[in-house]
């Protein structure tokens, strides 16, 4: 075990603990400190539950996660608390309970330990618009943790737990990944157990993890799903390169994504290139559809009852759906649908596809756009472009590290997969991982090259 | 101006139907997103999608029941 149990990763944690080599109370204790120590500066974890974890360890049955510390997006509804969406309630009158996510980890033999920001109503791929305030990643905390499951990314990169869940409806489990230099999986859409969740009718979001690496990923991923994701072999396996995805992206980006590209293909794998009909509607129809897909069971009197507790931005963001001509979702859910056909084309060919996950690395919190070859963007605009196909089509996804911008900032490599191939995802991550010698996923970000308490 | 304006009442009128108040603020935030988000909505508007032929019931979970003629192909930019 390392010399801090939260610097050990989240299957070592499982591990020692089943083996007797670690105490669940000790391990519980040093992560309340490091959260302590490390959190303020970061602004990941919004609601610290110590007296809740304890009594989950008290319970806790044996499991791949008996006695180990997680925690999760708030999104999802608790014995003791009520998700809020990262505002000041949720819209869907979700209250406190038992949520699906929730009694997955407890019969796993896992610890809730905290609750961890997120972007206002997931509506950002930033994170720095939260009524809890702005979360940065572990990186460099003036810049963005990305979201909307920000917190979840940037808890895990700054090593104060080793598993965090995380929720993905335009790209919200791997912006944060990316920008925080961890591993984060968006499931095949309706492989998660979502009840209890506050996006829980959503036909684009899905729940995941957000680990170090891809073992770790799979560990939780298991958990939450209830049934273990196996290993393959990846040798001779395909890997298809959209170039539309690889267009106006920060020179340090493709470079480090190029290389990963080619890292893989010395491992074994091919590459070939290919091209995804209707792509160049991804993002329009991402966004469409995306305030379109919980709206119907929001509340009304509660859209009106948080109105004054809102962002000026988040104010103006939840009136705009009401605008948007009902032609234009029609349209948006044709592209979707032609775009379900294309991946599908195109996966008879490939056995996955990969691009970048964002086109830039994190942005700065108080300046949330990115320098591009063709110009200034909204972050948001540029993400949801990378992303969103995933969500649309409802295929897994994954964000892997995969290098660092020349101002130490992570880049991630995006891997998306045919329905129901989310192993394919994590088996060729942890191929990647071999390739490097584990240089991305083992970085230290200077928050965690500390003095450990 | 007259744009803008033209703009602000039609936001403000639509928003009314659904008896919700808007602000200035507000107002300014919905043109930010129209601004940024229009242009791609214009060509969406514009594309011909009539290949497309809409799954029925849909799954998302799983790879999309084969079809004929239903290549997304034709708004391939």
């Amino acid at each position: 075990m390392s010399p801090h149990p939260q610097d050990a990763s989240l299957r070592e944690q499982a591990r020692a603990i089943a083996s007797g080599e670690l105490d669940a109370t000790e391990l519980l204790e040093a992560t309340l400190a490091r959260i302590e120590e490390r959190n303020p500066a970061l602004n990941a974890i919004v609601d610290v539950s110590a007296n809740e974890a304890a009594q989950m360890l008290t319970e806790a049955p044996e499991g791949p996660l008996h006695g180990v510390p997680v925690v999760l997006k708030d999104m999802y509804a608790l014995p003791w608390r009520a998700p809020r969406d990262g505002a000041a309630r949720n819209l869907y009158g979700v209250g406190p309970g038992e949520s699906a996510i929730y009694r997955r980890l407890r019969d796993a033999g896992a610890a809730i330990v905290g609750i961890t920001n997120m972007h206002e109503l997931g509506m950002g791929s930033t994170g720095h618009q939260s009524i809890y305030g702005p979360v940065g990643t572990p990186w460099d905390p003036t810049h963005c943790g990305g979201g909307s499951s920000g917190g979840s990314g940037s808890a895990v990169g700054a090593r104060m737990v080793a598993g965090a869940v995380g929720h993905d409806g335009g790209g919200s489990i791997r912006y944060p990944a990316s920008y925080c230099g961890v591993t984060g999986l968006k499931s095949t859409w309706g492989r998660m157990p979502e009840a209890g969740c506050t996006h829980e009718t959503a036909t684009l979001g899905v729940s995941g993890p957000i680990c170090r690496d891809a073992a770790d990923a799979r560990l939780l991923a298991s958990a939450m799903l209830g049934t273990p994701l196996s290993e393959r072999r990846i040798e001779g396996m395909r890997i298809g390169v959209p170039r539309r995805f690889w267009k106006n992206i920060d020179p340090e980006v493709e470079s480090a994504c190029e290389q990963a590209l080619a890292a893989l293909d010395d491992a074994g794998l091919e590459i070939g290139e290919v091209e995804i009909g209707g792509a160049q509607f991804a993002r329009i129809a991402t966004v469409l559809l995306l305030a379109l897909d919980t709206s119907p069971a929001q509340k009304p009197e509660l859209f009106a009852e948080i109105q004054p507790d809102l962002s000026p931005v988040g104010r103006g963001l939840t009136k705009f759906p009401m605008l948007l001509p009902a032609p234009a979702l029609a349209r948006a859910q044709r592209v979707r649908h032609g775009l379900r056909r294309e991946l599908a084309r195109a996966f008879e060919n490939f056995d996955l596809l990969a691009w970048p996950t964002t086109p830039a690395a994190a942005p700065p919190i108080d300046n949330p756009t990115v320098e591009l070859p063709k110009g200034t963007y909204p972050a948001d605009f540029a993400n949801v472009a990378m992303g969103g196909i995933a969500n649309l089509t409802g295929v897994p996804a994954l964000s892997t590290p995969c290098g660092f911008t020349s101002a130490r900032l992570p880049i991630g490599l995006h891997l998306v997969g045919p329905w129901g191939e989310d192993e394919r995802l994590l088996d060729v991550a942890e191929a990647f991982e071999r390739t490097n010698s584990r240089e991305f996923v083992d970085a230290l970000p200077p928050i965690a090259q500390q003095a450990a308490v | 101006m007259e744009e803008q304006e033209q703009f602000q009442t039609a936001a403000r009128a639509a928003l009314a139907q659904h008896g919700i108040d808007v602000d200035d603020v507000d107002l300014a935030v919905i043109a930010t997103v129209d601004r940024v988000y229009g242009p791609e909505l214009d060509a969406l508007m514009a594309a011909d999608l009539s290949a497309i032929v809409p799954e029925r019931a849909a799954d998302f979970g799983r790879a999309p029941e084969p079809a004929g003629e239903t290549s997304n192909q034709s708004a391939a930019g």
